[in-house]
């Protein structure tokens, strides 16, 4: 057997690559196929931001959240898929999720470096009472090796004024917090912009120190 | 051959993107490695230790040509080991000429141990043994202490043996515990591989020191007193004559890669290149998959009292539906519904998870499936990860309240894994099982590239096959498996290994190379296996066929593991006859029996010990021990070693059979879940003695995926 047909062998094999009888399971070579042709071509990805429009807002039929990762400057859209209590889990086009609690982000889901869980009492309490010092947050992150390890910060929940937020056209007078919190190998700051109903509109809240901050705008109510 | 990558060979690639993917955050705080691949100045070790877990690699050359390959692993914070594949040129005298010499390879061991950790009055302090199996080419052994000066200033200081104690060498001070300590015999070369702890800490030693400096967060810069006069390079006239200080800097390129070079002595000139990556660090976090389904509440009982009735047990015409729509989900799910048993407030539900690297990941998107689809009245859940061989290990039974509680409680998962009951799956009634239409039977086939590598021969340090597989898999009823594949290879140089065997024993693995030379299609195995459970914490395997590349027969196994237990014990024995070289239906005369018991302790903390004894496939009696560092993200690293009743002599080179074992998960490489793991065999020479067969579905690491710790150790994953 000649090169040349040893590698026109080789091509056949790459290009059969992905045949299996099980298509609803990636194999190997699907992920890797996925991931470099994703690097060559990548696909041509919409930011939420470029084709929200009011009309568009106005006609949707459930509530809508625009979340924009700060860090990789992208903006998508969510929508509530279950509540539980007073727990709304929230899903992305991609399947990716995020999970808020009184209006709170106390997970994210398919992120990667996500927040798993979030104890956020004292400052779902800190924001109806206008503010509070030494808030406990813990944060629950699933870890590499499947082990949840937990960070606690202590905040302070400072109100910083009202605000007239525009979103989309539509109007919201809001009052801004700001949640400054130093523990567990981090400082960061947190911002809610609460409605008079207590409504938490727009925020800018961490995930991890890796993926950064989404900002959240609830778009649709 | 010493070192073989089996399965469809993804590994190159999935290692070469995951080289790209570790460019986040993940890794941090990774120590600036010496030319043999540990924390420490130029050639000189320090007494730092890398982070727990790290894995580096440390590719060095020299400007004469000479140049080693490092593989360093941090297996506890105190512990560290390496693997070390290193070549010179024009050293090896050629036989049977005059002054002729030839580029030498040679594979070496090291380990370290920080005796004292830093703090802020005192150094860290370290012993090791550099090179201490094998031809002791580099062999060393040093105690070394180090202190960090204001975050930026590294100071070294140790007293070195062997090759660190060959420049500026007194006396040995262990003299005054023992006179023998100030001679280092000669070493015994014999067939390479013997420990020669005779050697250790013997004759002259000498001081060796430096200091190296974080000019930022990148670079940084190093300076040492070398107490390594390069005798046997010199004597070959490899190096010329260096003097004692070498001067270098490390550059970190990005995380997880850093570069170096150095001024050797003032005369030669090196170059180092590590890469780190670290199990408990994948690039991408916990995982880039989709969320899971969400749990499904139920309506209150108060309020909607029909939808609780049970009136609807054994009505085919609810039932079908309801499996019908929860094989649906679970399907979506990567999960395969096999068989069921509805209950008025009881559910049983056996599936095969074929998407998961965590079995527990599997059982929570099971039962998040299960509450969309279930009748109200059922309460109590109890679900059956079923393995890809049709084995049944622990049933999870689960409260279906308590799931809807604590799907998003901040610790959900402490309380659910409290909650979970875990029972032997033996122990379950299946009369009433009802296998659905499609469960059985079962054909799976695929085609695709497949990757055979050899490392670290005596002659290469990298062989590779690349050629395309055809395989498949029949599973006529639970638990009965036909499986085989067949190869072509269409490009590689595995074939041009033709180092002369000499084996004295029946040549049961030297015949390797003749394998490997097959140009045709081969069929690398072809079994009828038959997995059981024969009762309670037992179960059992029976294999016919060709079992493997280089045997065909018999194999039979039985494995004793309770559903609580760190300990197993398992029993195997099989009958082979050799295969054809060219790995078809033939058969040739060489002929076999071997026979093992084996024990297993996971010790906690991620350790794990195998004891294998009893009769090789030469025929040679022993014992195998097996110790393995594994992470709960299926990240694994064992190394192990076989001592029969075969010398050194019979045995060859290598002197006895050893090597370290890589498991490698895909998901970690890539973030997307997969069941697909990776195993690395680093075998420097494999021989005829201590050789066993090399089978597919051995039980133990199947049973243990299935089985607590193993199964409780990454409930992490339960609500991902």
């Amino acid at each position: 057997m000649n090169i040349m047909r040893r590698l026109m062998g080789l091509g056949l094999a790459a290009a059969v690559a992905a045949c299996s009888s099980t298509p609803n399971v990636e194999t190997p070579f699907d992920i890797l196929a996925g991931t470099v042709g994703g690097v060559v071509n990548p696909p041509e990805t919409v930011d939420a931001r470029d084709v929200l429009t009011p009309e568009l807002i106005a006609s949707s039929p459930t509530s809508a959240l625009l979340a924009v990762s700060q860090q990789l400057d992208v903006g998508y859209t969510l929508i509530p898929q279950a509540i539980n209590g007073n727990t709304v889990q929230w899903i992305d086009p991609s399947g990716g999720g995020l999970i808020r609690r009184d209006g709170l982000l106390v997970g994210t889901r398919g992120l990667g470096f996500d927040l798993f869980t979030a104890d956020l009492a004292d400052l779902s309490r800190a924001l109806r009472a206008g503010g509070a010092r030494d808030a406990r947050r813990v944060e629950r992150i699933l870890e590499g090796d499947n082990q949840i390890r937990a960070f606690t910060y202590y905040c302070d929940v400072v109100p910083m004024g009202p605000q007239l937020l525009n979103i989309y056209g539509r109007q919201d007078t809001t009052m801004l917090f700001e949640e400054r919190c130093a523990g567990d190998e981090a400082a960061f700051t947190n911002r809610y912009w609460l409605r008079q109903d207590g409504l938490i509109v727009r925020s800018v809240e961490r995930v991890s120190a890796e993926y950064g901050a989404l900002e959240l705008t609830l778009i649709a109510q | 051959m010493p070192l073989t990558i089996g399965g469809t060979g993804t590994f190159a690639r999935a290692l070469a993107l995951a080289a790209g993917l570790t460019a986040g955050p993940a890794l941090a705080q990774t120590l600036s490695n010496n030319s043999y691949g540990v924390p420490g100045l130029i050639d000189m070790p320090s007494a730092q230790m890398q982070p727990n877990g790290e894995l580096t690699t440390t590719l060095q050359v020299l400007s004469n040509a000479s140049g080693r390959v490092q593989l360093a692993f941090q297996l506890t914070p105190r512990l560290q080991g390496v693997f070390r594949y290193g070549t010179i040129p024009n050293f090896l005298p050629v036989a049977g000429t005059v002054n002729s010499f030839e580029r030498t390879f040679d594979r070496s061991f090291d380990v370290r141990y920080q005796l004292l950790t830093e703090n802020i009055w005192r150094p860290a302090v370290t012993i090791g043994l550099q090179d201490f199996g094998g031809t002791s080419l580099f062999g060393a052994e040093y105690v070394v202490a180090t202190k960090t000066f204001r975050d930026r200033w590294t100071v070294t200081g140790g007293i070195g043996w062997g090759r660190l104690g060959t420049r500026g060498n007194f006396t040995n001070p262990l003299g005054i515990i023992d006179s023998e300590f100030e001679v280092r015999p000669a070493l015994d070369f014999g067939v390479g591989g013997d420990f020669e702890p005779d050697q250790w800490f013997q004759g002259d030693a000498a001081f060796f020191g430096g200091v190296q400096y974080q000019f930022n967060d990148r670079l940084v810069l190093k300076a040492e007193y070398s107490s390594d006069l390069y005798v046997e390079e010199q004597d070959q006239g490899v190096v010329g004559e260096l003097n004692a200080f070498n001067f270098g800097f490390d550059y970190e390129v990005r995380t997880g890669l850093s570069v170096g070079a150095y001024l050797l002595g003032g005369r030669e000139v090196g170059a180092t290149v590590t890469f780190a990556l670290n199990p408990k660090r994948p690039a991408n976090g916990s995982g880039l998959e989709e969320a899971p389904l969400p749990i499904t509440l139920r309506p209150a009982r108060a309020t909607q009292p029909d939808l609780w009735t049970e009136a609807w047990v054994g009505n085919g015409s609810v039932e079908r539906p309801v499996t019908d729509a929860l094989a649906v989900l679970l399907d979506d799910a990567g999960l395969k519904l096999i068989a069921y048993n509805l209950d008025g407030d009881t559910a049983e539900v056996r599936f095969r998870n074929l998407r998961y690297g965590s079995t527990s990941q599997a059982i929570g998107r099971a039962a998040r499936a299960m509450t969309a689809t279930m009748p109200a009245s059922v309460e109590t859940f109890v679900l059956v990860p079923i393995s890809q061989n049709g084995l049944t290990g622990t049933a999870v039974v689960l409260r279906r309240s308590d799931l809807e509680a604590l799907e998003f409680d901040p610790t959900g998962t402490q309380q659910i894994e409290a909650l979970a009951g875990l029972v032997d799956a033996a122990t379950l009634n299946d009369e009433d099982l009802i296998y659905r239409d499609d469960a059985f039977p079962r054909f799976d086939w695929s085609i695709g590239p497949y990757t055979a590598i050899t490392t670290f021969d005596p002659d290469n340090p990298l062989r590779i096959d690349l050629g395309v597989e055809v395989a498949s898999r029949y599973e006529p009823i639970r638990g009965l498996v036909f499986r085989g594949a067949v190869r072509q290879r269409l490009i590689g140089n595995r074939d041009e290994f033709d180092r002369e065997a000499g084996s004295l024993l029946t040549p049961v693995r030297t015949d390797s190379p003749e394998f490997a030379n097959t140009a045709g299609p081969f069929i690398p195995s072809l079994t009828a296996s038959y997995f059981f459970r024969p009762g309670k914490s037992l179960y059992a395997r029976g294999s016919f066929g060709y079992l493997e590349t280089q045997f065909a027969g018999v194999s039979a196994e039985v494995l004793w593991k309770p559903t609580y237990s760190r300990l197993a014990i398992g029993a195997e024995v099989s009958r082979v006859v050799q295969r054809s070289f060219d790995m078809d239906f033939n058969l040739q005369t060489l002929d076999a029996t071997t026979a093992f018991v084996s024990g297993y302790l996971d010790h906690g903390n991620g350790f794990i010990s195998q004891l294998d004894v009893g009769q090789y496939l030469a025929g040679d009696r022993g014992a195998t021990f097996t110790l393995t560092r594994e992470f709960d993200n299926g990240w694994a690293i064992g190394a192990f070693a076989t001592l029969t009743n075969v010398s050194s002599e019979e045995f060859g080179e290598g002197a006895f059979d050893r090597g370290i074992r890589l498991t490698i998960p895909l998901s970690w490489v890539t973030g997307r879940p997969s069941r697909r793991r990776q195993v690395l065999l680093i075998q420097p020479i494999q021989r005829d003695g201590g050789a066993r067969l090399n089978l597919n579905d051995r039980l133990f690491p199947m049973v243990r995926d299935q089985t607590p710790p193993d199964l409780t150790d990454e409930w992490g994953r339960f609500w991902r």
